[in-house]
């Protein structure tokens, strides 16, 4: 018993922290650094340095291609430097990366590769390469199913010769010609051999990219060096600090240069700290990422439509966006990157309005036959568990907002908090009644067919379940449409009705906040995240 | 009893912790956002803040043609979300006349959340403390006066739990039960806790069965369930009381260090370990101070009270010696 004493008196006393506010005689953040826009580059790039990144949460595995792995986004950001792909998007168009050249026919895609390119572990990269990847994800035996599904039109891979790649395809498809030439991580082929789930490349990845893995010590971090010439950084150092008041205590301290995807509370507390605005650069960037709370629409609470639109007005989402977003992350109504040609402008989000959805709920039926203070119909209460990842700061704010609003109109909630871990494997078990997750694409170009098509229900990212013939239709003419613009049309048909439908409980945008140190120089944000080549580090 | 009472920090124990359970059982009654009576639309609706009726729920109070508020007229889930108040300044919100202990970051009033966790937390301390005392003396009775094989694997079974830490053995167990509800918590909590209650009754009844009294029940033929229940272990009882006692501020600490690791009480549930999780989460709030200290006054004061009625009963058993 004694030693926990000192843990309550401890957090007493750190409930007592001095204020830290602003110092008066000191000039507040510019208009600048508050927008988060980064200062334009000055100084001339030197080599050398590490940058220290905090993530929030450690990737599970080093591979893209494995189902398992291939969702998270800190897998993406660390993997992103090691890797290479054939091509690289930027503003809507290819530029040749591991391709020399490329060309097309209504069936076919050959690809030469550039001469000279070699893996970390020093063999060269050939067409050979490029077919074992291949072969990898369009195995259906293997767990490789999230990349498979944009590549499902590939019929066959010919290497004529050790640079020469040929594909072709059965059918036409946008997403796979972008998916092969500018998603897709080559991988060595002797690297893929054995069993796929325990191959040593997933943990110690032998890419092409400008920096190759150094180690990775679990829980702790995860070190890259420099493969060649390509960057300034001598080592990037990923640390895990899930914790995000020791990172910001570290961040202080100039123990970390880059600081990931913060909170909204804790990337708006930097305005009140000095030391903030003089030593660091706070960076907002937009993101093809979005939030929502899912309803699994195979249980009979949730099958209802009206049932869905009632919740949805019952969720506080100016005061969320207010007390929990900060202002931060607009609400959104749209699967598809906001702004975009795909997202229809016309649509608005529902208000909040706890009368209307009374409503909505007794039209479907939901009435308090027994006066316990709980809506039931049939003999069945409304009643239900959140599933909510321990770790995640949002959520535990949130949830209690909108618990607060359903109990007032006699739906009982309740939040049932597991790891993360555990979290993901129930949802991928549809082992759940409510959860919330993010869809985060690294790419304007995104197929909404694995997240709301029916088919993708059983084993695909439809978690939720969502069925509807005509969306199904929709989706399957969005695959095979080539015209850019009469996809686009589709793809706001599709945002239509999947909003209406209540598919998803959509919350908001998630963009990108970070803070670095200003000696961290060269940050330019993409959705892709930063092109660490052009990183450098000043004095 | 009256020897603790004449004792004046078992006295002074008694009365903090007699108001407390005063409090804790009738929050539903002190802090509320449904009044304890109000006639609204023509009908009167008594105690509406227990039943908690639907048709009430979300109804704002001031159509109503006369109503009476609990003291403190906030629920513990009640958010900005429900009480609609509007400041310049979004919470949390410093003490003042509305929120006498402020509030959180959500809005929830820290007094009401304090009071209903008062429940939560008591609750899973008493029944912690009872379950574990009913193992500790099955077990610490049993081994006793059998002795032989079954005192020595019964030995065994208890170093065995003592060598578990303590932290990491109720991590283990409570990720692995999926109900969230407060008792497998507490039968967690108890599982750990009957060590010590075990021990002390198997030595007090090792002392015991030698005794005049065992020996004459024995020679008359009472069976061993009679002598252990009936005799051995109202002996045994003074000194395991001083422990259970002891035991109780112990569980109220493990609750709350558990809570804080989130593996207590499902949030939003209020518990004084939930509250000091929350308030650690909003330690990047310059100067909201009311969040962690009123909770870590309400958790040191009342292990303080506890562990001053355990010596005010060990002084009263030894007294009695």
């Amino acid at each position: 018993m004694s030693r926990l004493t000192p843990l309550v008196v401890l957090l007493a006393l750190a409930g007592c922290k001095g204020s830290g506010g602003v110092d008066a005689g000191s000039p507040g953040p510019d208009a600048r650094w508050l927008q988060g826009a980064l200062a334009p580059e000055t100084g001339t790039p030197r080599d050398g340095g590490t940058l220290t990144v905090r993530l929030p949460l450690e990737p599970t595995g080093l591979t893209r291609l494995h189902d398992r792995f291939n969702e998270g986004t800190m897998v993406r950001l660390t993997v992103g430097p090691l890797y290479e792909t054939l091509a690289r998007a930027h503003d809507g168009q290819l530029t040749p990366l591991l391709a020399e050249t490329w060309s097309e026919t209504a069936d076919a895609l050959t690809i030469t590769l550039r001469a000279g390119v070699k893996f970390h572990d020093g063999t060269e990269l050939t067409s050979a390469d490029v077919k074992a990847t291949l072969d990898v994800v369009m195995d259906p035996a293997k767990p490789t199913a999230g990349f498979r599904a944009a590549l499902d039109s590939l019929r066959s891979v010919e290497t004529p010769d050790a640079r020469t790649v040929v594909v072709r395809w059965s059918r036409p498809w946008f997403l796979a010609r972008h998916t092969l030439l500018a998603a897709l991580p080559v991988m060595p082929a002797h690297a893929l051999q054995g069993d796929f789930d325990t191959l040593p490349i997933h943990r110690a990845p032998i890419g092409t990219g400008p920096f190759r893995f150094e180690k990775w010590e679990p829980g702790l971090s995860l070190s890259l060096v420099r493969a060649d010439g390509r960057a300034h950084l001598d080592r990037v150092v990923f640390r895990f600090l899930k914790d995000e008041g020791a990172a910001m205590q570290a961040f202080e301290k100039g123990e970390l240069g880059l600081m990931t995807r913060l909170t909204p509370s804790a990337w708006r507390s930097l305005e009140t700290q000095p030391w903030a605005w003089q030593r660091s650069q706070r960076i907002f960037f937009e993101e093809n990422a979005y939030a929502w709370l899912g309803f699994n629409q195979r249980k009979a609470l949730f099958v209802d439509p009206l049932v869905r639109r009632a919740l949805a007005m019952l969720y506080p989402a100016e005061l969320v966006e207010k007390t929990v977003d900060l202002g931060l992350e607009p609400r959104t109504t749209c699967p598809y990157f906001p702004g975009s040609r795909s997202c229809d402008p016309s649509v608005q989000p529902l208000a909040y309005d706890p009368a209307e959805a009374r409503r909505l709920l007794a039209a479907a039926g939901w009435g308090d036959s027994d006066h316990d203070g709980v809506l039931d119909r049939e003999g069945v209460r409304f009643s239900f568990a959140f599933l909510a990842a321990s770790q995640s700061v949002k959520m535990a704010r949130l949830l209690p907002l909108f618990l607060d609003t359903l109990r007032h109109a006699g739906i009982e909630a309740r939040i049932e908090t597991v790891d993360v871990s555990a979290y993901l494997s129930r949802v991928r078990a549809h082992d759940f009644d409510a959860m919330a997750l993010s869809w985060a694409s690294a790419d304007e170009v995104q197929d909404n067919f694995p997240n709301f098509h029916s088919s993708q229900a059983a084993q695909g990212n439809n978690y939720v379940g969502y069925s509807n013939p005509e969306v199904d239709a929709l989706l399957e003419r969005v695959r095979t449409e080539l015209d850019a613009d009469r996809r686009a049309a589709l793809e706001r048909e599709v945002h239509r009705r999947v909003y209406a439908d209540q598919a998803y409980l959509f919350l908001g945008r998630r963009p990108a906040l970070d803070a670095a140190l200003r000696t961290v120089h060269g940050l330019k944000p993409s959705l892709g995240w930063y092109d660490l080549t052009a990183v450098w580090i000043s004095n | 009893m009256r020897r603790l009472w004449g004792d004046r920090g078992g006295r002074r124990s008694l009365l903090f912790l007699g108001t407390l359970l005063v409090l804790a059982l009738g929050a539903d009654l002190l802090a509320s956002d449904l009044p304890l009576a109000v006639r609204l639309d023509g009908q009167t609706w008594w105690l509406p803040c227990l039943s908690r009726p639907v048709a009430l729920q979300g109804r704002s109070l001031a159509d109503a043609e006369w109503s009476w508020r609990t003291p403190i007229p906030w629920g513990p889930l009640q958010t900005v979300a429900s009480t609609g108040e509007e400041r310049p300044e979004p919470p949390p919100w410093a003490p003042d006349a509305h929120h006498w202990l402020g509030t959180d970051e959500l809005g929830r009033d820290v007094a009401a959340r304090l009071l209903h966790g008062a429940r939560v937390s008591l609750f899973v301390a008493v029944f912690t403390v009872l379950i574990s005392l009913g193992i500790g003396l099955l077990i610490g009775g049993v081994s006793g006066y059998a002795g032989g094989l079954v005192d020595a694997v019964l030995s065994r079974l208890l170093e065995v739990m003592q060598t578990f830490p303590l932290v990491f053995f109720l991590i283990a167990l409570l990720s692995l039960i999926r109900v969230q509800s407060l008792w497998p918590l507490v039968l967690a909590l108890a599982l750990t806790r009957w060590t010590d209650v075990a021990r002390l009754v198997r030595a007090e009844v090792l002392s015991l069965e030698s005794r005049e009294f065992v020996l004459a029940a024995r020679a008359l033929g009472a069976s061993p369930a009679r002598i252990i229940t009936r005799h051995l272990l109202p002996n045994a009882l003074g000194p395991v009381l001083v422990v259970a006692t002891f035991g109780v501020g112990s569980a109220i600490l493990l609750e709350t260090a558990l809570s804080f690791l989130g593996l207590g009480v499902a949030p939003p549930t209020a518990s004084w370990g939930e509250l000091l999780t929350e308030a650690h989460r909003t330690l990047h709030h310059p100067g909201a101070w009311w969040l962690a200290l009123f909770p870590g006054l309400a958790i040191a004061s009342t292990v303080l009270a506890v562990n001053g009625l355990g010596e005010a009963v060990r002084r009263s058993f030894d007294g009695r010696s």
